[in-house]
């Protein structure tokens, strides 16, 4: 039996679609939610890059 | 136009040791309705989602990630999640509210489980869960895409976390350009 046990990680600007933060260390993506970021760049790349996407990662 | 997005992104920090449940995140009384009854929830639906319902507050839609925490209570999910979708709908005054989630990713389901239960009951439990999810459909301008085919063995935060962005996004672009 194998059991295994993975911490959480702070999504890596891989997972973010290879796009890095700007931000300084502690204020920028941190646990941002990955799939709420991505699906928000998602639809303004499709809608042109001219609306602006208001997100909120909730979580916990 | 700005469309603000809200994703409730349910994060266990790993299998049995917590991750929260559907019921923290609606009001108590929203899940009266559901069997087996919940004793607890509402808890982070007061802390960090109702906040947010003190209008004007311009929301467009929600996208939703979570269930793993749930495994095991399909038969309650299947109310209590379609409940908070409606809920939320009421709290945030926005009755068409676009709701989108993410069917939960496929996983190593196959911790021991209580009662001399076989490993594979997990499994089971977690594809009832899945099915559960889909009550959600009931409801009008709720959308769906699942992980199942893009998760990991060993890690219930699957590292793919593009494939169900683009997913919902799509769907909302699509609801964007041609309402």
């Amino acid at each position: 039996m194998l059991l295994l046990f993975l911490t959480m990680e702070s999504a890596s600007a891989a997972a973010l679609g290879g796009v890095t933060s700007t931000a300084p260390k502690g204020a920028g993506w941190n646990t941002f939610s990955a799939v709420c970021w991505l699906t928000g760049k998602y639809i303004h790349d499709a809608l042109g890059g001219t609306v602006p996407i208001g997100l909120i990662s909730n979580n916990w | 136009m700005v469309l603000l997005l809200a994703l409730a992104l349910l994060l266990m920090p790993s299998y049995r040791r917590g991750g929260t449940p559907v019921q923290v995140w609606m009001p108590l009384s929203a899940t009266k309705v559901c069997t087996p009854k919940a004793t607890v929830g509402g808890t982070l639906y007061n802390s960090m989602v109702a906040p947010y319902t003190v209008g004007p507050m311009a929301l467009r839609g929600a996208s939703w990630y979570q269930g793993e925490s749930n495994v095991g209570a399909a038969q309650f999910y299947a109310c209590a999640f379609p409940a908070m979708i409606s809920s939320w709908r009421e709290l945030f005054k926005v009755p068409d509210l676009w709701f989108g989630f993410v069917q939960i990713a496929s996983f190593g389901y196959s911790h021991p489980m209580p009662g001399n239960k076989p490993e594979t009951h997990h499994s089971q439990m977690a594809g009832d869960l899945r099915q559960s999810q889909l009550a959600a459909l009931a409801l009008p301008n709720v959308g769906l895409t699942t992980a199942v085919h893009t998760g990991d063995w060993s890690n219930i935060h699957p590292p793919d976390k593009e494939n169900p962005s683009k997913a919902l996004a799509d769907q909302v672009t699509l609801l964007l350009l041609f309402p």
